[in-house]
C-alpha cells in the first residue's frame, strides 16, 4: 500500500519537474511566437503607422489583399513563380541530399576530408552569399570581361540536353534544375548532415543479416535503408520547404520585405499570409500522402 | 568435384572485389566532381576579389591572376563598417546562439526524460513550429519590440494611472537575447528536436542511481546528463551558431541601418554600393567588391569551422536522428 503510494508520488513528481524543464519554452512559445503571429494576421488587415509616441493602426478590411491579387500587377506572378519553384526544387534538393549522404556515408579513405568539404555550404551560405555571389558573377560587365566562363566555366547543359531528343516539359524542367545545381548542392547541405546522421542510426545488425541472405547493394538499398529512413525523410521534407519557403531571394518575401522597409506593413504582411497560407495548404496535403503511402507501407 | 567448387568460390570472391574497387572508384569520381562544385564558388570568390582592374577586364580567364591588389577587401572593410558591424554579430547573433545551445537543451530534457500532463500537446506544438517560417511573425515581433508589454498589463497600468512600464527594445540586442532565453530564438525548434532525438537515446540508468543518491533534477540534468552529450552539443553549436551568423531578416527588421550587424550589411551590399556610385550592371569592378565583402563576411566561421570540423564531422555519426 505504502509502497503503491509513494510510487505515485514519484510519477506526480516527475510530471512536476518535465512541467519546470519546459516551462521556459511554454512562456516563449506564447510570447515570442503565438501572439506575434496573430498580431501579424490582423496586420494583414490593418493599416499601421509606427511613429514617435508608438504604434498606430486601424482596421481596413480586406483592402490590403484586394491591393495585393488585384491591383498589384506582379504580385500574382511572383505567387505562381514562388510556389512552382518550390514544387521544382524539393524533389531535387531530396534526390542531391540522398546521393551527397549515400556517398558520404560508409567507410572509405578521407572520408573526414570530403565530408569537411561537403559542409562547407552549410557554413558559407544560408542564402546571403550565394545569391550575391550568383548575382554578381551573371552580371553583364562580370560576363563581358570573362567571356569564356560565361556559364561558370561548366559544361553547357543546355546543349546536352537537346542531343537527348527528350520530351521539351522534362527537357526543360531537367535544365532548369541543371543550371541551378550550384543551388540545388549548396542548398543540401544541411539536409545531408540529416540524413547521414539518420543512416548512421540504422542498426548495422539489418545490414548483417542482409549480407548473410547473399542482398545486392542495391537491393539493401531498396529494401533496408530507404524503409527506415521514412521518418528522417519527413524531417528532411519540412525543413527544406521551410528553407525554401523562407529564403531570402524567395520573390515573395524579398518583396514584403521591401514593402517593410516602405513603411506598408499592411501590404508586407497580406503578402506573407496569403502565400504561406497557400504553402500551408500544401504541406498539408503533402503530410497526408506520406501518411498514407510511405509511412504505412515501410514506417 | 572438390576443385571446381574451389574454383567458384575464388570467381566469386574476384567478382565481389571487383565489383567493390568500381563501387569505391565510382564513390571517388563522385565525390571529387560534386567537391569541385561545392568549391567553386569560394574559389571563383577569391580569385576574383584579388585582382586589379586590368587582369579584371583581361578577356583571358584565369583563375591565379598576374598582379594582385588587396584594394577590394579595405574598400569592403569600410564599406561593411566591418570593426562595428563585427562587434554587433558577436553581441547580438553570437551570444544569441550561446543562450539557445544551453535553454535549449534544459527544455529537451524535459521532453525527453519526463511524462506531464498534456506532452503530446506540446510535442505537437513543437513540430509546428518548425513548420513556420520567421517571416510570418518578424514584422509584429519588432513592432512588439517598440513598447515590451506583457499580455497587455502594462498598457493597462499606462491607460489607468498614466505610468508607462512598457520598455522600448527595438535596437537593442535584447531583441535576439528575449527569445533565445525562452527556447524560441532562431530555429529553436530544430535544435530542442536534435536534442530530443538525443537525449531519448541516452541510458537513463545512470540518472535513476543520481536520483536514488538523492541529487535533484536540475543536479542531475547539469552533473551527468549534460556532460554525456558533448556530441550532440558540437552538432547543434555549429548549427545554431551559422544560422545565428546568417539571419538577416529578423535583424534588419529590429535594427537602424548604423546598427546594423554584419549580415545585414551584407545583405544589403549592393545598395550600398550604389550610392557609392558602383553599379553591378556597369562597373565591372563591382563583383570584386563583392565577393570581397562576402569572404570578410565568412572568413570568421569559415577559420573556426576548420578548426572544429573533424569534431564536429564525427558527432553528426553519432547524434542519431530518426525523424
Amino acid at each position: 500500500m505504502s509502497k503503491l503510494k509513494r510510487k505515485k508520488s514519484i510519477e506526480t513528481l516527475k510530471s512536476r519537474y518535465g512541467i519546470m524543464f519546459i516551462s521556459p519554452w511554454i512562456i516563449g512559445m506564447i510570447l515570442f511566437v503565438i501572439v506575434p503571429i496573430f498580431k501579424s494576421a490582423y496586420y494583414s488587415f490593418a493599416s499601421i503607422g509606427i511613429s514617435e509616441d508608438g504604434v498606430q493602426s486601424s482596421f481596413v478590411g480586406l483592402k490590403n489583399f484586394v491591393e495585393i491579387l488585384v491591383k498589384d500587377p506582379a504580385y500574382p506572378d511572383n505567387l505562381l513563380e514562388a510556389i512552382s519553384n518550390l514544387l521544382i526544387s524539393l524533389p531535387f534538393i531530396l534526390v542531391v541530399s540522398i546521393v551527397l549522404a549515400l556517398l558520404l556515408n560508409g567507410k572509405y579513405k578521407g572520408r573526414i576530408f570530403f565530408r569537411g568539404l561537403y559542409f562547407l555550404p552549410v557554413i558559407l551560405a544560408s542564402g546571403v552569399v550565394l545569391d550575391l555571389f550568383l548575382d554578381a558573377a551573371s552580371s553583364k560587365a562580370t560576363q563581358a570581361a570573362i567571356s569564356d566562363t560565361a556559364s561558370f566555366g561548366m559544361i553547357d547543359f543546355g546543349k546536352v540536353l537537346e542531343g537527348l531528343s527528350l520530351p521539351s516539359g522534362i527537357q526543360n524542367i531537367l535544365s532548369e534544375a541543371l543550371s541551378r545545381i550550384f543551388l540545388l548542392v549548396w542548398q543540401s547541405g544541411i539536409q545531408t548532415i540529416l540524413i547521414i546522421a539518420g543512416l548512421q542510426s540504422i542498426p548495422d545488425l539489418l545490414y548483417e543479416v542482409a549480407k548473410v541472405e547473399g542482398a545486392t547493394k542495391w537491393e539493401e538499398f531498396w529494401f533496408i535503408t530507404l524503409p527506415m529512413m521514412m521518418r528522417t525523410m519527413l524531417l528532411v521534407i519540412i525543413f527544406s520547404i521551410v528553407e525554401l519557403v523562407s529564403s531570402n531571394t524567395n520573390l515573395i518575401v524579398s518583396d514584403a520585405y521591401t514593402k517593410f522597409n516602405a513603411m506598408e506593413y499592411g501590404v508586407g504582411s497580406a503578402m506573407l499570409w496569403f502565400y504561406f497560407l497557400i504553402v500551408g495548404v500544401l504541406i498539408s496535403v503533402l503530410f497526408v500522402i506520406y501518411n498514407r503511402v510511405f509511412l504505412k507501407r515501410w514506417g | 568435384m572438390t576443385v571446381s567448387k574451389k574454383a567458384k568460390s575464388r570467381l566469386e570472391r574476384t567478382k565481389k572485389l571487383s565489383a567493390l574497387v568500381s563501387f569505391n572508384a565510382m564513390r571517388y569520381y563522385m565525390l571529387i566532381i560534386i567537391g569541385y562544385i561545392v568549391l567553386y564558388p569560394l574559389l571563383y570568390m577569391i580569385s576574383t576579389a584579388v585582382k586589379t582592374d586590368k587582369a579584371l577586364l583581361d578577356a583571358s580567364f584565369a583563375w591565379i591572376p598576374r598582379y594582385f591588389t588587396s584594394e577590394r577587401f579595405t574598400y569592403a572593410f569600410e564599406m561593411l563598417n566591418f570593426k562595428s558591424s563585427l562587434l554587433r554579430t558577436i553581441s547580438l547573433q553570437v551570444v544569441s546562439a550561446l543562450l539557445e545551445v544551453f535553454v535549449c537543451s534544459v527544455i529537451a530534457y524535459g521532453f525527453a526524460r519526463f511524462n506531464f500532463k498534456g506532452k503530446k500537446i506540446a510535442m505537437l506544438f513543437l513540430i509546428i513550429s518548425l513548420l513556420i517560417p520567421t517571416q510570418m511573425y518578424s514584422l509584429s515581433l519588432s513592432v512588439n519590440y517598440r513598447e515590451v508589454d506583457f499580455l497587455g498589463i502594462f498598457g493597462l497600468i499606462n491607460r489607468l494611472t498614466g505610468v508607462d512600464l512598457r520598455l522600448n527594445l527595438y535596437n537593442t540586442n535584447w531583441t535576439f537575447w528575449l527569445p533565445s532565453l525562452f527556447g524560441v530564438g532562431i530555429r529553436s525548434g530544430m535544435i530542442i528536436y536534435i536534442y530530443i532525438q538525443f537525449f531519448t537515446g541516452l541510458p537513463f540508468e545512470l540518472e535513476d542511481a543520481a536520483y536514488v543518491d538523492g541529487a535533484g533534477p536540475i543536479r542531475t540534468f547539469l552533473k551527468i546528463a549534460l556532460p554525456s552529450s558533448s556530441v550532440v552539443i558540437v552538432t547543434v553549436t555549429v548549427l545554431s551558431f551559422i544560422w545565428h551568423w546568417n539571419e538577416t531578416y529578423l535583424a534588419s527588421l529590429c535594427f537602424l541601418s548604423d546598427d546594423w550587424p554584419l549580415s545585414v550589411a551584407i545583405f544589403n551590399i549592393n545598395q550600398t554600393l550604389q550610392q557609392r556610385g558602383i553599379w553591378l550592371g556597369s562597373a565591372p569592378q563591382a563583383p570584386a567588391y563583392i565577393f570581397a565583402a562576402c569572404l570578410l563576411f565568412v572568413v570568421i566561421p569559415l577559420v573556426l569551422y576548420l578548426i572544429l570540423q573533424r569534431k564536429f564531422v564525427k558527432s553528426i555519426d553519432r547524434v542519431g536522428i530518426t525523424g
